[in-house]
């Protein structure tokens, strides 16, 4: 399969000179995954299903106008693409002008990322089951080849594979306990160990949950922790458009008001993320980009759009952060429980939202492997409490150290499509305020 | 006579009878075929994003083999795509039916055959959208300290037909009419927004979007409040009553009544992802759930609503079921087959985002019906309180229960009467507790719809229209506060 959508996007761009006449400039965007997936519940299959998805995107401007139409289906011949074309540029006229449309009229070539296939699925999901043994393990496997191209009237033709096995699965408890493990190309003679290092983590949850009263408390936030709280910010803490109209959480960073930890180090990084780097006009984006360095904002995210409206440079598809990398620190993850001494190891934090926008102050509840630690050893289990703490408490005035260990935390989501790539961090020690 | 006409309803016939001529070798199969436009056009601080239109086609195959069933989703509706499709349903299924969680015969058996529709129109050209949409635009812009403007409008015409082995034979169309517009005002500290988005099935057009309020007397309304809480005080500190509008209601009733009751969460198939739930298989038909005034309707009948349908989609009949009577839990949502595992009657609740996804629970519209207060009476209920209206900011834990939730505005309420607006108005809670503590409940004067396109659930992730409906509704002794000062 993978030829064969290869070889249809190699055609495109002549495929797209052939229909434009005059000042109209033709893009296509292509997208295809083939994806297996099973649902495991009680370490048995609960569903399980294949997608095959398909999709183009066309985008026809004349000067300043735009429109795009989007066919999912069969992949257009070149005669339908042809039909596509005329029923947008019968549409065109009534689209008003767009001063900040931006389309890149230098040809690029590029192809990155690698092609998965699908190799051993089902040999994946039942030796998942099968190592689980008594254990109630929950959690989705997915597994095959993802690939997205932008081509255009221009020349351009940019490639991004992905795709592979993930899993993402957990063991629970009748008491709520559970734990939580995600994988990206697993390799089937790990499972077992896998399965078993679950079962011993789980277990040392098993004792008796510890309350705790709403207060402050010095916290262990582990890599995923963290990653769940920057992806809430990412909503829209980064692109130009909302640090400029004031909506943007982080606001008083980007105006100098605020400032993080010098310690922090954040980076909007792709080439390390493995996500596509170019945009849908054709624009080839930076590998890194510094987002915040020594605790004080160094740059926004800007879409092609959003760089022509307020004058910056491109450097991003949409304006969010889609490979986040922060820098390390000099914690190594085995001092962690005794640089806690007493407080909270957060594992896991679920439902994160923004509860003052001003000040970055985000709400979230605990989830998974959060415990109680006194004397530097874990105690027992944390009942579940919300935190509801500003993110210039978090990584600034309470930051106490981050770990020296940057994890690779790979991109679940799957919401109309396959999320690509991962975000890379450490852990961070610093202080929670526990509400609830 | 529906909208879509016999040549659409034919045209989907012909893929499905094509489908399942494939399928006749297998005892258990169902096809879903789906056909989908959509266009959505933009206008953002005065400019003109370009319209994006989507045209889709995608089939769902379920099919029984080896004792086990799988799922194969495919946007190639050609014979050979559909035969790939099967062919790839069948291996898995035999490959993994050593570690099926069901057999075969457990799954689900559609019997109806029907024809459904939503309420339909004709819409708009680009030009009048683009038009009415520069109008709100204008409308908002009142002030250099509103930084930001944004007018969005979705419309969508969506058919479904779906045959069963078990001999169902259903078509639905379904129009959606999203409109949303927001205004964010800055002084340069700190942004205030306010939002409007009244989601409806239906036509988008001028009628239907003033019938809606969505007009520029509301983008200058929301545009002035923007500006207003600016200069408002923070919401205080406290344990106070709150009275909460439709608007806010319609995310209380999603989170803390509607996902908690999904029978999939329940039975624990969403821990790994969307999370459990505090309530058990034991509770229905005895725990009290909150105060005798909280009666909870589950009504994919109900037109003009964002998830209103005649059939689920895996082909059971929608009916009008109590979730919670007088208080009293009745019944989860479960469609057929988590009906079947857990031993309990189904409700038409399985629904699937497109058919490039599975039928898990879900909630369709989800109703709090009206009591006997008026607004008024409500108000002058409270001693000391916050009106609180608009969602902003939603958490709450994997079981549904210690939840947070924040809205764009809130208004005092002292002796009896409205008060000055406060900004950051957020309160938190847990679920029994919060719904028992309901101490009045709004009269059909009160009583709006509302819903969400973009329920997020799954796995793999599915977001899905939602409907709810709720009257004002008010109660004692809420942990309520606002922002850092």
């Amino acid at each position: 399969m993978t030829a064969t959508i290869d070889d249809y996007i190699k055609a495109l761009p002549g495929v797209l000179s052939a229909l434009v006449s005059g000042n109209e400039r033709l893009y296509a965007k292509v997208y295809q995954e083939e994806t297996q997936y099973a649902r495991l519940t009680q370490a048995r299959v609960n569903q399980n299903g294949g997608i095959f998805q398909e999709q183009l995107t066309l985008f026809l401007s004349n000067g300043l106008s735009m429109i795009s139409m989007s066919v999912e289906g069969d992949l257009p011949s070149p005669d339908q693409i042809r039909g596509l074309v005329q029923a947008l540029r019968e549409d065109l006229p009534y689209v008003p002008q767009d001063p900040w449309l931006t389309l890149n009229e230098t040809p690029e070539q590029l192809e990155t990322g690698n092609a998965h296939g699908s190799m051993h699925f089902d040999a994946l999901v039942n030796t998942l089951c099968e190592s689980a043994g008594k254990q109630d393990l929950v959690g989705l496997v997915l597994s095959g080849p993802q690939v997205l191209a932008v081509c255009s009237s221009l020349g351009h033709c940019l490639i991004h594979r992905g795709g592979g096995s993930s899993i993402d699965v957990s063991f629970f408890d009748a008491d709520y306990n559970a734990v939580k493990r995600v994988r990206r190309d697993p390799d089937l003679a790990d499972i077992p160990a896998l399965m078993t290092g679950m079962s011993q983590d789980l277990k040392a949850l098993q004792q008796p949950a510890v309350n705790i009263k709403a207060g402050i408390y010095r916290a262990w936030l582990s890599a995923e922790a963290l990653g769940e709280l920057l992806s809430t910010i990412s909503w829209n803490g980064f692109s130009v458009d909302s640090i400029r109209s004031g909506s943007s959480p982080l606001n008083k960073l980007y105006n100098g008001e605020k400032q993080l930890s010098p310690r922090i180090h954040l980076y909007e990084n792709r080439q390390m993320g493995d996500v596509p780097s170019f945009t849908s006009e054709g624009f080839l984006l930076p590998a890194e980009v510094p987002l915040i360095q020594d605790g004080q904002a160094k740059n926004h995210l800007s879409s092609p759009r959003a760089a022509k409206e307020f004058d910056t440079n491109i450097n991003s598809d949409s304006g969010y952060p889609s490979a986040l990398h922060l820098r390390g620190g000099d914690l190594p993850d085995s001092e962690v429980l005794q640089r806690i001494g007493t407080g909270l190891y957060i594992g896991r934090l679920w439902y994160t939202n923004i509860s003052d926008p001003a000040s970055c102050r985000l709400t979230a509840m605990t989830r998974y492997d959060c415990f109680w630690v006194e004397g530097g050893a874990l105690v027992g289990p944390l009942s579940p409490v919300r935190m509801d703490s500003s993110i210039y408490q978090l990584l600034g005035e309470d930051l106490e150290a981050l770990g020296m260990h940057v994890h690779q935390i790979p991109e679940t989501q799957s919401y109309g499509q396959r999320g690509w790539g991962s975000s890379s961090l450490p852990g961070v020690m610093t202080a929670l305020k526990i509400t609830l | 006579m529906l909208n879509s006409g016999p040549m659409i309803v034919e045209h989907m016939r012909v893929t499905a009878y094509r489908a399942a001529d494939l399928l006749r070798a297998f005892r258990y199969w169902s096809v879903l075929i789906e056909e989908r436009s959509q266009l959505t056009t933009s206008v953002r601080r005065g400019v003109a994003d370009a319209p994006d239109r989507e045209v889709l086609k995608a089939a769902l195959i379920t099919l029984g083999s080896g004792n086990n069933v799988s799922y194969a989703s495919t946007t190639d509706l050609s014979e050979g795509g559909l035969r790939r499709a099967i062919a790839s349903a069948k291996s898995r299924a035999e490959a993994l039916a050593a570690f099926r969680l069901m057999e075969t015969a457990c799954w689900p058996a559609a019997v109806q055959k029907g024809q459904w529709q939503s309420p339909t129109g004709a819409g708009m050209s680009l030009k009048e959208r683009f038009d009415y949409m520069r109008a709100l635009d204008a409308a908002m812009a009142t002030d250099e300290r509103i930084r930001d403007r944004q007018v969005v409008l979705t419309s969508m015409d969506r058919h479904r037909f779906f045959m069963h082995s078990a001999g169902a034979e259903q078509f639905q169309e379904t129009q959606l009419c999203i409109p949303h517009m927001e205004a964010t005002a800055s002084d340069g500290h700190e942004a205030q927004s306010r939002s409007y988005g009244p989601y409806v099935q239906g036509s988008l057009n001028a009628e239907t979007l003033k019938a809606l309020d969505f007009t520029p007397e509301t983008a200058l309304r929301i545009a002035t409040e923007a500006l207003e809480l600016l200069q408002a005080p923070e919401c205080p500190t406290g344990v106070t009553d709150v009275v909460l509008s439709p608007a806010q209601m319609t995310l209380q009733i999603h989170e803390s009544i509607g996902h908690p009751l999904e029978l999939d969460r329940i039975l624990g198939d969403e821990r790994n992802y969307a999370g459990w739930s505090f309530v058990k298989q034991s509770d229905f038909g005895t725990l009290r759930y909150g105060t005798p005034l909280l009666n909870i309707l589950f009504d994919p009948t109900e037109k003009g609503q964002l998830a209103g349908y005649a059939y689920d989609d895996e082909g059971t009949s929608a009916l009008p079921t109590y979730l919670i009577q007088n208080g009293i839990l009745q019944r989860p949502l479960g469609g057929a087959r988590s009906a079947s595992r857990a031993g309990m009657e189904a409700v038409a609740c399985a629904r699937v985002c497109d058919p490039l996804r599975q039928p898990i629970d879900r909630m369709a519209n989800v109703n709090l019906q009206p009591g006997h207060s008026s607004f008024q009476e409500m108000i002058s209920q409270v001693e000391k309180g916050i009106w609180m209206d608009e969602n902003r900011s939603w958490s709450i834990d994997q079981r549904r229960d210690k939840f947070q939730f924040g809205c764009e505005w809130g208004r005092r309420i002292e002796n009896g009467t409205l008060g000055g607006w406060v900004k950051n108005p957020n309160y938190r809670g847990r679920t029994l507790s919060f719904w028992n503590s309901l101490a009045a409940v709004g009269n059909r004067d009160t009583y709006q719809i509302a819903g969400t396109p973009y329920c997020g659930k799954g796995e793999p992730n599915q977001a899905i229209t939602v409907g709810h409906a709720s009257p004002v509704c008010l109660f004692r002794n809420i942990e309520t506060f606002g922002g850092d000062v």
